[in-house]
């Protein structure tokens, strides 16, 4: 794959981007141009069909208009479906995971029917979880902690089909109390995680570049390195 | 200072003791009531001595007590002095709701309320200098130039109270108002005028979702029918949340940010955008057609209006945001040309925009708190001027949450190098890197500055870095700033 330009998917930043998880696919593509491959962005936006060629998707949070939008775009253009089902890396973030599940029901109570690529599904919890997370990782290929800013009234349940991403240290994660962030399936990482998620755990950004274009040289970043230090440092407030 | 017959031989208990706590304090000794009152700080305290009893309200028996009047930073929902009030039978109040006890017995004045969330403290400002050139051919022929204002760019704490403190003369006040305290502060005050000026995404985690808070301004408005709406026709959030009050003055004040409303906040389908017009695919819902409007050169307004405007403030932004000055001042009876004459004289607001000399170094100070205000801030940076200095805090006013420096374009700097600075000056040196602009990180925002060559440098800074920042710059570059926090009613 090396000698082609790798294509990172950025699916309807018009709609699901609200916490500045554009950045995910600006860290995956800086990653990849420092260790001298071509890598470029693709946004998807609601006026272009979903496309499966692509070599990874990042995904990201929205509010409740916005995310049924975004629910019906992708359900209308299987693309996404498409690409995960031939095993290319999808990253979704916070209400991704919920579009990504089986259904969620809103904070007025309607069910809405997701697109089915997670054996999960989420109600609202009573309150608001929203603070510093951090999280110790349960997959292969990750050794560091997790560490993210959570903001979500969704409380996620995973099936028997979907493994955790992370076991929560501090913070909410999926729901409240149950101590587990994000799901694993298939090709498929989900999180609750912003910050952006990939700027504060350069390890899952490369393990998920490591599926399309084998594996990596180190990429040292002392500024990450030191973000990261203060980050999993900072106590969770309220 | 107000003072009121209804506050006289009652006891009030006052939790914080910033701004509209101490406003509070005095307004209440004043009136003849007896107050107990706290804060953390020694030195708020200290600020009280001889005018209120101190003791700890967590630790005091508040049963006998007529209110317990709060600061609006103290974080209600949390706070044990929700329960301690209620256990003792006690409400809790803000310095809003003292002064709406109060209102009845003061003179007649009218209020404008300004909200939004970027630009209430620069049009708030705007306001009070156009609403100023309202002179003695006012009714009863009072003399109504004095107009009360809490401009200083920190509207949830400012304290109402002290800014209407002047209202009692003055007859006429603007009032910047935080989007969520819309309703009450309506309830309270029953605004003449509201400006409605833009809505997007800020504080996701201390303020919530945006379309919550455009139902908020809607259901508020409800309430007051006979309130003027000055509302920004640009701003899809903002017209939705004017919609339905019966006097709306539409006005095309600027909507550069879009990334909020692509879909329709009354029925959630998409939002169709052609050139300036933009219109709901899902309800009837369009932009309506203004009645002002601006460019380059002028003001436009009703029957005919155009007049030259040439603003001291910098940035189409501000040209936005002067429009719905004056078209609030004219509507309540300001002459147009006084009006924009008023509101082009305004070259700072709360430090903004203005250049402080700190040694060798000229500096300029721009406020930009979210997307959108950086999008404006980052086109009035004069890279050609000098070095830049970008400086970001996390502490609760700001939002903790820094996700956001990553919906900003800062690959806008990628031919300038930029000193990143604050206390999660590490957040945005990582945002730089990847961006692939040249940085260095210097926490303490003064060495940032003194770190760049001699001459001009720009800064830029999110909430509670700029109040820092313009505070040691007031000092001569001295103090504590690494370690100092923002000023704000500390109770906890």
């Amino acid at each position: 794959m090396a000698e082609s330009t790798v294509r990172i998917g950025l699916v309807l930043p018009d709609v699901m981007g609200t916490y500045g998880d554009g950045g995910n696919s600006v860290v995956l593509r800086q990653r990849l141009r420092r260790r001298g491959f071509d890598a470029e962005i693709v946004a998807i936006t609601l006026s272009d069909p979903v496309p499966s060629g692509l070599d990874l998707y990042t995904l990201g949070g929205a509010e409740d208009y916005a995310q049924r939008l975004a629910t019906k775009h992708l359900i209308r253009y299987p693309g996404l479906q498409q690409a995960a089902a031939r095993g290319a890396p999808v990253l979704a973030i916070c209400a991704a995971i919920q579009v990504l599940g089986h259904w969620y029901e809103t904070s007025s109570g309607e069910r809405v029917d997701g697109v089915g690529l997670l054996d999960l599904t989420t109600s609202p919890q009573p309150d608001r979880t929203i603070g510093e997370v951090v999280s110790e990782p349960l997959v292969p290929g990750l050794s560091e902690r997790l560490s993210g800013f959570e903001n979500h009234r969704g409380g996620t349940v995973l099936g028997a089909a979907a493994g955790p991403l992370a076991k929560v240290i501090s913070g909410a994660g999926n729901r409240a109390g149950d101590g587990i962030d994000g799901a694993v399936q298939g090709s498929v990482v989900a999180t609750y995680l912003h910050g952006p998620c990939l700027a504060r755990n350069p390890e899952l950004a490369d393990l998920l570049l490591s599926r399309v274009v084998g594996e990596l040289p180190p990429l040292e970043i002392d500024e990450v390195a030191q973000l990261r230090r203060e980050r999993l440092a900072a106590p969770r407030r309220g | 200072m107000i003072t009121s017959p209804v506050f006289r031989g009652k006891r009030y208990a006052v939790l914080g003791l910033a701004r509209s706590g101490l406003a509070s304090v005095e307004a209440l000794v004043a009136s003849g009531a007896s107050v107990t009152a706290w804060d953390n700080r020694e030195e708020a305290r200290d600020a009280v001595a001889g005018k209120a009893e101190i003791a700890d309200l967590l630790s005091l028996d508040l049963i006998g007590y007529e209110g317990v009047v709060v600061s609006p930073g103290v974080p209600l929902n949390r706070h044990p002095i929700t329960a301690r009030a209620a256990a003792a039978g006690v409400p809790i109040i803000g310095d809003i709701e003292l002064f709406a006890q109060a209102r009845q017995t003061l003179p007649p004045h009218r209020v404008v309320g300004v909200t939004g969330t970027n630009g209430k403290s620069t049009t708030t400002r705007m306001t009070a200098t156009a609403l100023g050139t309202l002179g003695p051919s006012e009714p009863q022929g009072r003399r109504h130039q004095t107009v009360a204002t809490n401009a200083e760019g920190a509207n949830m704490d400012a304290g109402l109270v002290a800014a209407l403190a002047g209202a009692r003369d003055a007859g006429l006040a603007a009032l910047e108002v935080d989007e969520m305290h819309v309703p009450h502060v309506a309830d309270a005050v029953d605004p003449a005028v509201i400006v409605l000026l833009n809505l997007s995404r800020d504080q996701l985690d201390r303020v919530g979702e945006i379309n919550l808070i455009e139902r908020t301004l809607r259901d508020g408005l409800a309430r007051h029918p006979s309130t003027v709406v000055v509302a920004n026709c640009d701003d899809v959030l903002m017209t939705s949340a004017a919609y339905d009050s019966p006097h709306v003055v539409w006005v095309a004040a600027g909507g550069g940010w879009a990334n909020d409303s692509v879909s329709c906040p009354r029925s959630g389908e998409i939002i169709v955008r052609d050139g300036s017009h933009w219109y709901s695919t899902g309800t009837d819902f369009k932009r309506p057609t203004p009645q002002w409007w601006f460019d380059d050169a002028n003001i436009y307004g009703p029957d005919g209006l155009s007049l030259p405007m040439t603003l001291a403030l910098p940035g189409t932004v501000n040209r936005g945001n002067a429009t719905q000055a004056v078209a609030a001042a004219v509507t309540l009876g300001a002459d147009p040309a006084a009006a924009v004459a008023a509101v082009s004289g305004v070259d700072e607001v709360a430090g903004r925009y203005r250049t402080v000399q700190l040694g060798a170094h000229s500096v300029r100070m721009l406020l930009a708190k979210n997307p959108a205000g950086w999008q404006e801030a980052l086109s009035m940076v004069d890279t050609d001027a000098g070095s830049v200095v970008i400086s970001v805090n996390g502490q609760v006013p700001d939002g903790e949450d820094l996700s956001w420096l990553w919906d900003v374009n800062f690959e806008h700097f990628v031919d300038k190098p930029v000193v990143a600075a604050g206390e999660r000056g590490t957040d945005l040196a990582v945002r730089l890197g990847y961006a692939g602009v040249e940085h260095s990180l210097v926490h303490n925002a003064v060495e940032a500055i003194t770190s760049c060559p001699p001459g001009h440098v720009e800064v830029v800074a999110n909430y509670t870095a700029f109040l820092q920042l313009n505070r040691t710059l007031g000092r001569g570059g001295r103090g504590p700033l690494g370690q100092e926090r923002s000023d704000r009613g500390s109770s906890g």
